[in-house]
């Protein structure tokens, strides 16, 4: 009976079929290797439109990137070595495009936004282009509104505004993903979607990721993009597009996006091997000439929206990985200049058990104070200077036996405020949390604790605060202020605390 | 040195010998391959040739059609093929056969980077496409 009525509905669909023939244009293999192809032919394909390589088992995915008179240049996105020379190629008039949906949310994807993450196909019916242009100047406006990183060092003294372009750079190992990561993490119950791209980078270490990530909830709201370091070149080429892809659309919602890029300099490394496969000739470093507008067009897609476009934003938090501390090679120096200020990691630092390892000199935000809260700003700007007191004085004080009352007294401050700036990775901290501390340390109540129990003062400090002032917190979090009457309450409640724990 | 393509030297070799004596074709011919040897060159011959054969057919005004079928095409069917191929083209058409059994039925057309694939395999995976969805 069941059968009956499936052949039977076969039998109709079979009979309505028609086949038409239509006039397509095609090309064919020349060469194919090293995952780009030359084909002959296609005198139709568009820049950066998908083709189609209709090989012996099934068809592969490509993107036209080279337009010449006789020939197309193509890098392959699927598995080359299905293709053959001699294979028939397709247009599909495409352009290479990701599917957008909210059903991406808690995913991982790869490149070209299909599943990798074994929970099924995700259904969308929305694609967005890979290439975009960036959003012009009418629709956007300045960036004013902070993103919380939950890391003191960062929120006090190099804060990150939504739609603003922050660029982690340091050596390997210096805990430039732990930042980013932190960054995801603190922004549960923010209404911030996060996107991590990966790009080249090794399938164990994202796997840890998206673990820490969903053991803190964090999956909720995050997308990742995965293009492993086995995949090809041209997959890592596309996924930081992609990403931003996926964020736009959000954006376009007139929802706040985090995109972390991590790291752009394998992204700039895989765009060289195109290249250098395509034929383009090398330039510096043998990058082509054209690597500074690979990132630039890609940054430049952050942007806060203005209230008639939704109001929407996207943060770009990119991550480039410098040699042995060289920030004036050509891929660091090109980003260093695209972003609106830069968070710089030190080896020396952190293995000195400064972390995050921050060098608070030439790490700068742009945008600066406009994206802090005010109760923030008025607790940082004495921070700021207070280090930067603390670093002359510190350089200066090595080389004296004896120094006077006030010398003393500032180095004495400034080793208990890089003490406090310390955080272990994965704690990010509340704001409100973050402006009582800072609070304390600027305003010398720490002065007569003793360095090594600064930490645990500290500790102390933010359970007692929890327990006996959820009521301060709250003001501070949702009027954002440290007015008279607020600052009164917090200075009294620091007292206590400190005539408590004696 | 300047790096020449094939089509470039076919394109030359195609003048030369057009603008020359019918007499002269083997001197030149001879001369040919000496620039080409010279160059170091040799090794693009094959390509040369497609491209004379090419080239030769643009000037000319003909266009090649590489017709694949199942079976060989009757001299009836050819006829008629041709015919229509013209008008398609707006000029004559040379044919160039192949008989691939993998198509079932039906016919194949590729003139140029155009493909009419009226095979009756294109149709069994179109609808096996359609079936799929």
């Amino acid at each position: 009976m069941k059968t009956d009525k499936i052949v039977e509905q076969l039998k109709n669909r079979i009979a309505a079929f028609q086949s038409q023939v239509k006039i397509e244009r095609i090309g064919e293999v020349m060469q194919v290797g090293d995952g780009v192809a030359r084909i002959s032919g296609l005198s139709d394909a568009a820049a950066s439109e998908i083709l189609e390589f209709q090989t012996a088992s099934g068809t592969v995915a490509g993107v036209a990137l080279n337009l010449e008179e006789s020939e197309v240049g193509a890098v392959v996105l699927g598995q080359q070595q299905k293709i053959k020379e001699g294979d028939t190629v397709k247009t599909t008039g495409r352009i290479l495009s990701v599917p957008v949906s909210e059903k991406l949310v808690g995913r991982v994807v790869n490149a070209l936004g299909e599943p990798v993450d074994g929970k099924g196909q995700i259904k969308s019916d929305k694609y967005y282009p890979v290439e975009k242009i960036a959003p012009g100047v009418i629709t956007r406006e300045s960036v004013k509104q902070p993103l919380q990183t939950g890391i003191k060092a960062i929120d006090g003294m190099i804060p990150i505004g939504r739609g603003q372009r922050e660029l982690i750079i340091g050596d390997r190992q210096t805990g430039k993903t732990a930042i980013a990561i932190d960054t995801i993490l603190n922004q549960k119950g923010q209404d911030v979607i996060c996107i991590y791209v990966a790009i080249g980078q090794k399938e164990s270490k994202i796997a840890k990721i998206v673990k820490t990530l969903s053991d803190g909830g964090a999956m909720e709201y995050t997308i990742v993009v995965l293009a492993g370091a086995s995949e090809p070149a041209a997959l890592s080429y596309i996924a930081p597009y992609a990403g931003c892809a996926m964020g736009e659309f959000f954006m376009d919602q007139g929802r706040d996006v985090l995109v972390v890029y991590d790291d752009l300099s394998k992204h700039a490394v895989a765009y060289r091997e195109i290249s250098l496969l395509l034929k383009r000739p090398p330039g510096r470093e043998a990058y082509p000439g054209d690597v500074f507008y690979l990132h630039s067009r890609l940054l430049e897609r952050a942007a806060k929206l203005n209230k008639d476009f939704g109001g929407g934003s996207l943060t770009a938090l990119p991550i480039i990985e410098t040699q042995a501390g060289d920030i004036s090679a050509y891929i660091p120096t090109n980003v260093i200049s695209i972003t609106d200020g830069q968070i710089f990691l030190e080896s020396d630092l952190f293995y000195q058990g400064i972390r995050p390892a921050l060098n608070v000199g030439i790490s700068v935000s742009r945008v600066g104070s406009a994206a802090q809260i005010k109760a923030m700003k008025k607790v940082a700007g004495k921070l700021r200077l207070d280090l930067a007191q603390f670093r002359e004085m510190a350089a200066f004080a090595q080389f004296a036996s004896d120094l006077d009352e006030g010398t003393r007294k500032q180095i004495e401050r400034g080793r208990r405020t890089t003490e406090i700036l310390k955080q272990p990775q994965y704690e990010p901290m509340p704001v409100e949390h973050q402006v009582a501390i800072i609070y304390a340390a600027t305003n010398g109540y720490l002065d007569d604790v003793p360095l090594e129990k600064v930490k645990e003062f500290e500790t102390r400090f933010h359970k007692y605060l929890t327990v006996n002032a959820k009521d301060l917190l709250n003001t501070i979090r949702v009027k954002k202020e440290l007015d008279g009457e607020v600052e009164e309450k917090l200075k009294r409640l620091i007292e206590e605390f400190k005539r408590m724990s004696q | 040195m300047i790096n020449y393509t094939p089509k470039q030297y076919a394109q030359a070799l195609h003048l030369a010998i057009s603008e020359s004596n019918p007499k002269d074709q083997e001197r030149i011919l001879d001369n040919f391959v000496q620039v080409l040897k010279s160059n170091g060159h040799l090794g693009l011959l094959d390509e040369i040739e497609k491209e004379f054969l090419r080239h030769d057919r643009e000037q000319r005004g003909v266009k090649q059609a590489e017709i694949t079928t199942a079976k060989p095409l009757s001299r009836d069917e050819e006829a008629k093929l041709i015919h229509n191929l013209n008008e398609y083209v707006g000029g004559k058409v040379e044919l160039k056969k192949k008989v691939d059994e993998g198509l079932i039925g039906g016919i194949m057309v590729k003139i140029g980077d155009e493909l009419i694939d009226g095979s009756v395999k294109k149709s069994l995976q179109e609808l096996k496409n359609k079936l799929k969805e």
